[in-house]
């Protein structure tokens, strides 16, 4: 914190852009702002000059948040919003993660393959007919930037 | 996330801990998470846009990328709440942009007709000439006092956070302050009569 002592100019400066509360000063320039005004009717002068200002801008109150908008904030984080068992994700988990659900879908490939090799009466495979297999091959795991 | 950060190395964060945690999906740190910062942040939207209903949808936006950024949180970079105040400028400016293009006489919208129940009606009269006053103001000096004067920001951060030297967020500030003045002085006599 520094004690170097302020001019009149400096404080006219701050408080021009600060406005009159301390608080909104500079941190390293309010103990030396402090001195000039304890010592200085000029000073002081320029905290009541600009002291209109501030009680305008402090007459604007504020939007304060609901119970409910808070409620519904916290029903979109990543684990409020993806429960256990629901979605996709939710099967991944049953199936014991990524890594065992992929061992799954690879034996449930390779099964479908060989039986329909063996079991082939024609009929063809599209992705309108298995759109399950689809989706979970689809499936990404990234989040989305910003 | 990379945007300005003051010379000098990392920055220290009260928030990383929380961030961290709620990145992990941990239920109590995003509910801290939200209580720290939501009533700020929903002040900051409504002072930008005038009226509750988009300053509760932009808190909400805002959160929604908290919640999406949290695993990703990269400590050092930047405080959490300057990322925070950045992002919900964006948003607002988003919205301040589409009004503009939707209809120019939507432009700078303020909180209009009935005031809340049981403010004072006079008071809600000063309010809301202060503020089509700030809706006057250049975009960047409306955003310094916003920040500075009604969020508290440091200068530090705020000049983080507009992506400008100290120096030149006092220019902004006084900027702004000054043509305040001059836009309310007919008025500031009769205004600060109704508040007395």
């Amino acid at each position: 914190m520094t004690t170097e002592k302020m001019t009149l100019e400096r404080l006219r400066a701050v408080i021009e852009s600060y406005g009159t509360s301390p608080p909104r000063w500079p941190a390293a320039e309010r103990e030396a702002a402090a001195s000039l005004l304890a010592e200085s009717a000029a000073a002081r002068a320029l905290v009541t000059e600009a002291a209109p200002l501030d009680d305008l801008l402090d007459a604007v109150p504020a939007v304060t948040p609901t119970a409910a908008m808070r409620a519904a904030i916290l029903a979109m984080t990543p684990r409020a919003a993806q429960r256990p068992g629901e979605g996709w994700r939710g099967l991944i988990d049953a199936l014991g993660g990524w890594r065992l659900a992929g061992a799954v879908l690879a034996a449930s490939l390779v099964l479908g393959v060989l039986s329909g090799g063996w079991l082939s009466t024609g009929t063809t495979v599209t992705a309108e007919s298995s759109p399950d297999l689809l989706q979970l091959a689809l499936l990404d795991d990234s989040g989305t930037e910003y | 996330m990379a945007y300005g950060r003051p010379a000098g190395g990392p920055v220290e964060d009260p928030d990383l801990d929380l961030v961290r945690r709620a990145g992990a999906g941990d239920g109590p740190a995003c509910a801290a998470l939200v209580d720290r910062h939501l009533a700020r942040i929903t002040a900051l939207a409504g002072r930008m846009l005038g009226n509750r209903a988009d300053a509760e949808e932009v808190a909400q936006d805002v959160f929604l990328r908290v919640w999406q950024q949290a695993a990703k949180w990269r400590a050092g970079e930047a405080r959490f709440s300057t990322w925070l105040h950045r992002v919900t400028l964006n948003l607002c400016h988003d919205r301040l942009r589409r009004r503009r293009e939707v209809a120019l006489e939507a432009a700078g919208e303020l909180p209009s007709g009935a005031p809340p129940p049981g403010a004072d009606l006079q008071q809600a009269a000063v309010a809301a000439r202060v503020q089509a006053a700030l809706a006057q103001l250049p975009e960047r000096q409306r955003d310094a006092i916003l920040l500075c004067h009604y969020q508290e920001l440091g200068n530090i951060e705020a000049a983080v956070v507009l992506g400008v030297s100290v120096e030149a967020l006092e220019s902004l500030l006084a900027r702004g302050r000054k043509r305040l003045r001059e836009l309310l002085v007919k008025e500031a006599s009769d205004l600060m009569g109704d508040l007395r």
